[in-house]
């Protein structure tokens, strides 16, 4: 045990250890364990919210990480990658404590860098031993882990031809060398050879056929080589035995939408309202696979289930007006007025009354409406200063149309004044749509 | 989430006057445990070592609550900053069952976690 300790010291040096923990209760319960782990008390520094732990990070550059899941302000993943900046994964611990037992948020922090993922409240001793085996794997590599390291740190310099040396050499010294496969698929890759790259996924998945990091290096090659059906096909096996983090959640619904898998949109719509963590990208690409299911469903004539999904996509957007706004375009596209107007009322509370919501009605209406009271609404949202290029267009063809060249003439004034490059278009389309002499 | 221990009342086993006030609701998290103790932080100079108290409060085990009684006694006190104090408590008096099937379901809880963990660290 006495050994085991001042491996931790020697690993620590002079360096400082990090604690990122909102809690005091919790965060003194970490730091007893480390004090009991021979780390001095002036090496551990406590943060408490996240923009704080994130300055201590640049500043102090901890040997040692050992943070909450998230806290106000961001993910303790963030606070490691900033860690990540400063340290190779063999120069530094990083550890993750916290109340959060979900399968993607264990998957999330198992896929990046993090050495351990520990739930609170934990038992002292379990936590001590627990941080005895993280450094005594740090400190006391095998042979094949170490030329795994070599390679990665090859890798983080860029240099790739050595990195993958390093990791085919890696492959000699295991029986089953499927990191070593993983690693040296990703060194193809960053080198362009993604044939080989792919090669290598597979050879690593011949020595263990679920080995998550070659599954999911095996399906981003796919993913890049546009060949999507394969990608298909494996998002399968990984969703059948692992938990879908947000990022790959976000490769699977681009898997679907291409393939047209669009029946397994609601089970990856479930998924994604498990997650803590959605990121805006996340949410546009969900959105925008529900908007093109919609399509593909309108295309078949099943106007109900492109509703389902359209609506599916207006909740994931939170109501997003301009997502709102696409939705409705659809509709009338196919002159779908009652379910347009179904989606016009989905607008938030806050926005009715305001422009977009007006915009909005007057084209749902424009199907609807006698074109006398179109014309009148189309003049009062102008005259409110709500106007927009393809609603000046409308309302010209609308006026033009009932005969009220000098009504059209005055909202082309009005519009020429917010887009002087529509005056030539305006006219031309009077010109269209009044009466012939 | 995980199961946990909520404490409502920390009081003097032989007066029974409360040592650290709360408001009706709150509770106080344990940080820690062992096979027959706990971890807690109160505020400085609540307790000192050696005091017998008697704690009340919640074992949340796996999604269900069940109410928790101890006697015990203060192990070690240790002055953390911020006007608080970590305190160890040795349970003495406690429904042993109950508790085991506390550590039961945290030992599960992170063995889920850490098979989980290796199986995508690979």
């Amino acid at each position: 045990m006495k050994n085991q300790e001042n491996d931790i010291t020697r690993f620590l040096t002079d360096g400082v250890c990090v604690i990122v923990e909102p809690s005091s209760t919790f965060s003194s319960s970490i730091q007893s364990c480390l004090h009991g782990l021979g780390v001095r008390g002036e090496q551990i520094l406590i943060a408490r919210k996240f923009e704080d732990a994130r300055r201590l990070i640049r500043e102090c550059r901890p040997r040692v990480l050992v943070t909450e899941y998230e806290m106000t302000g961001g993910l303790g993943l963030a606070l490691i990658e900033e860690q990540e900046k400063h340290f190779g994964e063999s120069d530094r611990i990083s550890i993750i404590v916290t109340k959060n037992s979900s399968d993607s948020a264990i998957a999330e922090a198992a896929e990046e860098q993090v050495d351990a993922y520990v739930l609170k409240p934990f038992s002292a001793d379990d936590f001590h031993a627990r941080l005895l085996q993280v450094f005594s794997q740090k400190m006391n590599p095998s042979k094949y882990v170490q030329r795994i390291r070599e390679g990665k740190q090859q890798f983080d310099m860029k240099d790739f031809d050595r990195a993958s040396e390093e990791f085919i050499a890696a492959k000699g010294l295991d029986e089953k060398p499927t990191l070593a496969c993983f690693y040296a698929g990703r060194s193809f890759l960053a080198k362009g050879d993604g044939e080989r790259a792919l090669a290598e996924y597979r050879e690593g998945r011949r020595y263990q056929p679920l080995h998550y990091k070659c599954l999911i290096g095996e399906f981003e090659s796919l993913m890049d080589a546009k060949k999507y059906a394969e990608a298909y096909d494996l998002s399968l096996v990984i969703r059948k035995n692992f938990p879908v983090t947000s990022g790959r959640l976000g490769q699977f619904f681009i898997a679907a939408v291409f393939t047209r898998h669009f029946q397994d949109l609601p089970h990856y719509y479930q998924l994604f309202q498990r997650l803590e963590n959605r990121t805006p990208w996340l949410i546009q690409l969900t959105s925008l696979a529900f908007l093109t299911a919609g399509r593909f469903a309108m295309a078949q004539k099943d106007l109900p289930k492109a509703c389902e999904y359209f609506d599916c996509g207006v909740t994931v957007t939170g109501r997003d007006v301009k997502f709102l706004g696409m939705v409705i375009d659809e509709l009338l596209a196919v002159k779908a007025v009652a379910q347009a107007a179904d989606f016009l009322k989905k607008l938030p509370a806050e926005e009715v009354g305001g422009a977009d919501h007006a915009r909005l009605s007057f084209k749902v209406d424009r199907l609807e409406l006698p074109k006398e009271q179109l014309v009148e609404r189309g003049r009062r949202i102008v005259m409110d200063g709500m106007g927009t290029p393809e609603l000046y267009e409308q309302i010209v063809i609308l006026m033009a149309e009932l005969g009220k060249t000098a009504l059209a003439e005055s909202v082309i004034n009005r519009a020429v004044a917010d887009h002087p490059e529509m005056r030539e278009r305006l006219y031309k389309l009077l010109e269209e749509h009044g009466p012939k002499a | 989430m995980t199961s946990t221990i909520e404490l409502t009342r920390i009081a003097n086993l032989t007066t029974g006057t409360d040592l650290v006030s709360m408001r009706k609701g709150a509770f106080l998290e344990a940080s820690g445990f062992g096979a027959a103790s706990l971890n807690c932080v109160f505020p400085a100079a609540t307790v000192q070592a050696a005091h017998l108290v008697s704690v009340s409060g919640r074992l949340s085990i796996a999604g269900e609550s069940s109410s928790f009684e101890a006697a015990g006694k203060i192990l070690t006190v240790e002055a953390i900053g911020d006007g608080n104090i970590r305190v160890e408590i040795a349970l003495r008096q406690f429904d042993k069952d109950l508790w085991e099937r506390f550590l039961g379901a945290k030992r599960i809880e992170q063995g889920r976690v850490d098979l989980l963990f290796a199986k995508i660290k690979g």
